[in-house]
């Protein structure tokens, strides 16, 4: 059995580090990690490298061969080493193991054999079809990225400041003072309701979520039936103790009928490194196993697999169609009509079918100013990131967002290319402008604004904005600097297709003679 | 804590009712210098010193010692709070955040002056971090062995009120600046859209929260209210490059000016006035050098002062 141990410690080890390493992505309030260790660290999650295959033409297709290879050798070994989620789950499972010193007992659940693959079905179909809501809210990467974004992060933060001050008190700098980025109300109670079930229902049922609900689960599930390692119960030998059914987090352990259902495991060993009396289950290669049912089982799977495949050939054809997404001329007035979507995004239809909604995005934001949004891509838009400008403004050479996102929701910007990508466009409200208003000078807006669309002119004595949209990006300094509160006298009209602006035109100026003498 | 903070309030109203006993005081102490045999020419110690043609750590160098040495205004074992413009992420050529080589030199001089710390904020317009970073700001500062203070922090902010204030009646200032024996105040000459001008005066609110009130209440009147509560100690004004349109953050290195310049001194109001000179604009165009008069700022007379200037 030593070799089972080493197994599953192993996994163990593994699992730990995957979880330390993205939830430190997650919570990376000082922004130090490397954007290239970003990336590397989400390449291998399973969802986002489909989805980036899918809409962005593969730039990360190795994450989900590689995930699909393992599963194809050793089944959903993802799932145990790899997914966030589950290692939440595990997580979860460990502490309570840890605190009450008992060993948590799991029972086999009942076949509900359709329900995976009908949501897996169900996702996929949809996201075909443009709508990639379902899969975002099952996904287990993007959850993992909201429920640390919206309800950890803060409480980290909140640390950080508290430490910081106590370190004030004896004049030491070394920790900075970061302001928390609160996601709105619907959103924190959502995403807190999900936590909570994720850790009721690991708690009593272990892996429910991930053998029943989880899409990507059902898709590796799906692709171990045809697994050459299997976990196996030998029926011959087995005495029905149900020792391995009781440590069985996935429940796919069934002691009555002596079977292990392997497209449900999880594949964290804890049924094999725990000794079996009658050492009867173990990991074993198929060529050992195969039985005449199995064989047509093969056969479905292969089925299956046929269609995946097709859909993914159809993807070639999906971008180009939603590069023809038709353009909308922005409708600006008092408020902001058309949010804004986040750099590299290139137009809201690709986005919405595209972005699951992980908020790295929403933490790699040295601003703070991309949030969750609620209804303002539409109800199927709910959860989405957008650029708020509330506390503060996207950076004109800032390029980290588009550098981190795993799914390809949004593509890579250069420096050069974010100095003129027009994400929206600045829209002043004269009547509500304070040199209108109270006959004073401000100025806010054009003294933040980067490219000078903003730039005021003399009327009456007094400095008035004007904008020139031909060269504003829609970063939204403006309308963050307005000091007219609630609804700001310039604010950002997002575009529904993003523009290349022009560049600002500067003519030289005289040099300054330096013989000159001094003018007092 | 509480009692430097009496102090420094003590020293701001002090120096705005008795400015002319302090600036005998200082003569005085100019003359012991002399009898102790350091200065040959024994001269009443300039009002202000405006010198050109040099990198700017020389030139403040040079100013300093024409000053009198930075020990006319840092007494040993001091704290000192230097506020440079360090509003804007971009690079020291776009000349929108002060000079860092200047930073530098003037934080060696605080200590070299016996101060007892040097600090360095700003509460920026710009994400902070990426602001003491880009602007080269922070890394002079530690190389010269200075403190990088934040200035986002709305809980450093202590709110104190501004007595016959016309607009500013309450503001909430960075506790370091209360609690500081001196304030050194260096903001960069520059083009302003709305204010026309980004000087000294202006500078100064980089040590307030709540800066949109001041843009919503009357900017230029704010100013001058500021400015009549809170007296630097020393203005150095950089106008090594001068950023002469789209200010105050600049498009692009196209919108600066090699101009070489620098100028010290003690009246925040005279420094405005003679940097608004520089740059070529009448003092009175200025909105807030107009509003100062007669508050007991200092004197945007030129003429009546004593200005030392060098060019090298």
């Amino acid at each position: 059995m030593n070799k089972f141990r080493f197994l599953k410690k192993t996994r163990v080890i593994i699992g730990a580090l995957v979880l330390l390493i993205l939830s430190l992505v997650f919570l990376d309030i000082y922004h130090l990690i490397p954007v290239d260790l970003v990336q590397t660290a989400l390449s291998i999650q399973l969802t986002p490298s489909f989805i980036n295959l899918l809409k962005a033409g593969g730039l990360a297709f190795s994450g989900f061969l590689i995930i699909s290879a393992i599963s194809l050798l050793a089944g959903r070994i993802y799932c145990s080493t790899l997914c966030p989620l589950g290692l939440m789950m595990d997580a979860i499972i460990a502490i309570k193991r840890k605190i009450r010193k008992k060993r948590l007992r799991f029972k086999n659940s009942p076949n509900l054999k359709w329900l995976p693959y009908s949501v897996l079905f169900l996702t996929v179909l949809l996201v075909v079809l443009g709508n990639i809501q379902v899969l975002s809210l099952l996904d287990p990467y993007s959850n993992f990225g909201r429920i640390l974004t919206v309800l950890f992060k803060p409480v980290v933060i909140s640390l950080n400041n508290l430490l910081y001050d106590g370190l004030l008190t004896f004049s030491n700098y070394t920790l900075q003072p970061i302001d928390i980025n609160y996601s709105n109300i619907p959103v924190f109670v959502f995403v807190l309701l999900f936590f909570v079930s994720i850790l009721v229902l690991s708690l009593v049922k272990g892996r429910w979520f991930c053998t029943h609900i989880c899409p990507a689960g059902a898709y590796l599930g799906l692709i171990s039936k045809l697994s050459l390692f299997k976990i196996k119960i030998n029926a011959d030998k087995c005495i029905g103790c149900g020792k391995c059914e009781r440590n069985c987090k996935a429940g796919c352990i069934s002691t009555k009928d002596k079977t292990v259902e392997f497209s449900k495991c999880v594949m964290c060993f804890n049924c094999i490194s725990h000794k079996c009396p009658a050492n009867s289950i173990s990991l074993t290669h198929k060529q050992l196993l195969i039985s005449s049912g199995e064989e047509n089982k093969t056969d479905n799977v292969k089925q299956e697999r046929r269609r995946a495949i097709q859909t993914l050939a159809l993807s070639p054809f999906m971008i180009v169609g939603s590069a023809l997404a038709h353009n909308e001329k922005a409708k600006v007035y008092e408020k902001r009509t058309v949010p804004i979507s986040p750099p590299g995004s290139l137009n809201h239809k690709r986005f919405t079918e595209a972005c699951t909604a992980c908020y790295l995005c929403v933490n790699a934001c040295p601003s703070n100013v991309i949030k969750p949004s609620l209804t303002e891509y539409g109800i199927s838009g709910a959860l989405l990131p957008h650029l708020t400008n509330e506390k503060g403004y996207c950076n004109l050479e800032c390029t980290r967002c588009s550098d981190v996102c795993p799914n390809g929701a949004l593509l890579p910007v250069s420096q050069e290319e974010k100095k003129t990508l027009q994400i929206g466009i600045a829209h002043f409200v004269r009547e509500k402008c304070v040199v209108i208003t109270d006959g004073t000078d401000c100025g806010a807006c054009s003294e933040h604004c980067p490219t000078k669309a903003v730039n005021m002119v003399v009327e009456n004595g007094l400095f008035v904005p004007v904008v020139e949209e031909s060269i504003c990006i829609g970063c939204g300094a403006c309308e963050y600097a307005c000091p007219v509160t609630p609804k700001k006298a310039i604010f950002i009209e997002g575009h529904t297709i993003h523009q290349v602006a022009d560049k600002p035109n500067l003519k030289k100026l005289e040099p300054v003679n330096q013989e000159e003498d001094f003018p007092f | 804590m509480d009692k430097k903070q009496i102090n420094r309030r003590d020293f701001i109203q002090k120096s705005a009712k008795v400015g002319i006993a302090g600036s005998i005081a200082v003569a005085l102490s100019a003359n012991i210098d002399a009898i102790g045999g350091t200065v040959t020419n024994i001269a009443l110690p300039p009002d202000m010193v405006a010198i050109k043609g040099g990198d700017p750590a020389i030139m403040f160098k040079k100013a300093i010692e024409a000053w009198g040495g930075m020990k006319r205004t840092v007494k040993p074992g001091q704290t000192v709070v230097v506020k440079p413009n360090i509003g804007w992420n971009v690079t020291p050529e776009r000349a929108a955040n002060t000079n860092p080589d200047l930073i530098e030199a003037i934080v060696r001089e605080c200590f070299s002056a016996g101060a007892k710390e040097v600090l360095v904020m700003d509460h920026t317009a710009d994400v902070w971090t990426k602001c003491y970073k880009n602007s080269g700001i922070e890394e002079a500062t530690k190389k010269a062995g200075g403190k990088m203070v934040p200035g986002n922090n709305e809980r450093d902010y202590k709110t104190v009120s501004i007595p016959g204030a016309k607009r500013l009646k309450t503001v909430k200032v960075h506790q370091l600046i209360l609690n500081t024996d001196v304030l050194i105040n260096v903001p960069v000459l520059k083009h302003h859209v709305s204010t026309k001008l980004s000087l000294g005066m202006k500078n100064l609110m980089g040590i307030v929260w709540d800066r949109q009130w001041w843009h919503k209440n009357d900017l230029h009147q704010c100013i001058a209210d500021f400015a009549s509560y809170c007296k630097a100690d020393l203005t150095v004004v950089d106008a090594y490059r001068v950023m002469k349109r789209n200010g105050p953050m600049g498009v692009s290195t196209d919108d600066v000016l090699l101009q070489k310049a620098l100028m010290l001194g003690a009246d925040p109001l005279a420094l405005d006035a003679a940097s608004a000179k520089m740059f070529g604009m009448n003092p009175q165009e200025v909105g807030y050098i107009r509003l100062c008069e007669g508050l007991n700022v200092g004197s945007s007379d030129l003429s009546k002062l004593n200005i030392q200037k060098i060019k090298l």
